[in-house]
């Protein structure tokens, strides 16, 4: 196999890392929504953190290897939508960072109140449903979406 | 074609994100969520080598890299999936679960790897 075929095909395996490790944190911080109790929410929260790690992982190696890939291709990353990919993917790696932030610090307070005795909370709802962090993950995974049609289409 | 290459490639991407939260949650034993995790999974694999198969048919495509790739997504994740979803029930081999779906993921990234490098 040559090298650009091991190179487009880590590629592209970071990019599922990437993409399906957001699904899968945002399929667990969906869920920690629709729960009362504190404890059952930060345990959702938490089950959130080996996903967001695939993100990051995901998110370095098709950066990596997409850019040695530009360089052995003969691409540039002046062409139009290579530009558009590589700041989509710091817009992605900035919203989403925005939103774990948020989403970090409702776990620690799911955390707390447990630990306080289990009860419902209307302060960790409102954490849960912050319209900054909802707004950030969204668009985060727009950012990913985009990518993907460009990576596809290749304008 | 270009439309359907998207949907495939997203769909995937699904596929591998609700094996990777059925694994985490089967891992901290929340059967409930695994099991739903599972059953998602197992719907969207179905729905990706759907749009696998019309995709290669449109192109006409026949490579050995193509079946490597059916084979994985058959064999792997389609009945793989169907276990994950067995395991995650009322089984007394659920301990089995959280190994076999993580597993699955090492599955599906080995068949996009194969469907991206297309080895010869």
């Amino acid at each position: 196999m040559a090298e650009t075929q091991w190179l487009v095909g880590f590629h592209l395996v970071g990019a599922f890392l990437f993409v399906s490790g957001g699904i899968a944190a945002g399929v667990l911080h969906a869920l920690a929504l629709r729960r009362e109790k504190s404890s059952e929410i930060a345990i959702l929260l938490r089950l959130t953190r080996p996903a967001v790690a695939l993100v990051g992982a995901g998110s370095l190696l098709t950066i990596a290897l997409g850019a040695a890939l530009v360089d052995r291709d003969g691409f540039s990353f002046g062409d139009g939508w290579i530009a558009a990919t590589l700041a989509l993917w710091f817009a992605s790696i900035v919203l989403g960072a925005v939103g774990g932030r948020s989403a970090r610090k409702s776990r620690y307070l799911a955390e707390r109140l447990a630990a306080e005795g289990d009860e419902s909370a209307d302060s960790l709802h409102r954490a849960l449903r912050n319209p900054v962090a909802r707004v950030s993950n969204y668009g985060s995974f727009l950012c990913l979406l985009a990518i993907l049609g460009l990576m596809v289409w290749k304008p | 074609m270009k439309a359907l290459l998207f949907l495939h490639v997203l769909v995937a991407m699904a596929v591998v994100g609700e094996l990777i939260a059925a694994a985490v949650a089967a891992r901290f034993e929340l059967w409930d969520l695994a099991r739903r995790a599972a059953l998602a999974a197992l719907a969207t694999t179905i729905a990706a080598i759907g749009l696998g198969e019309g995709l290669a048919a449109d192109q006409g495509v026949h490579a050995g890299w193509l079946d490597a790739s059916r084979a994985l997504a058959g064999f792997g994740l389609l009945l793989g999936g169907a276990l994950l979803v067995v395991l995650t029930g009322p089984s007394r081999l659920r301990r089995l679960a959280a190994p076999t779906a993580a597993l699955l993921v090492l599955v599906g990234l080995a068949t996009a790897f194969v469907m991206a490098a297309k080895p010869s």
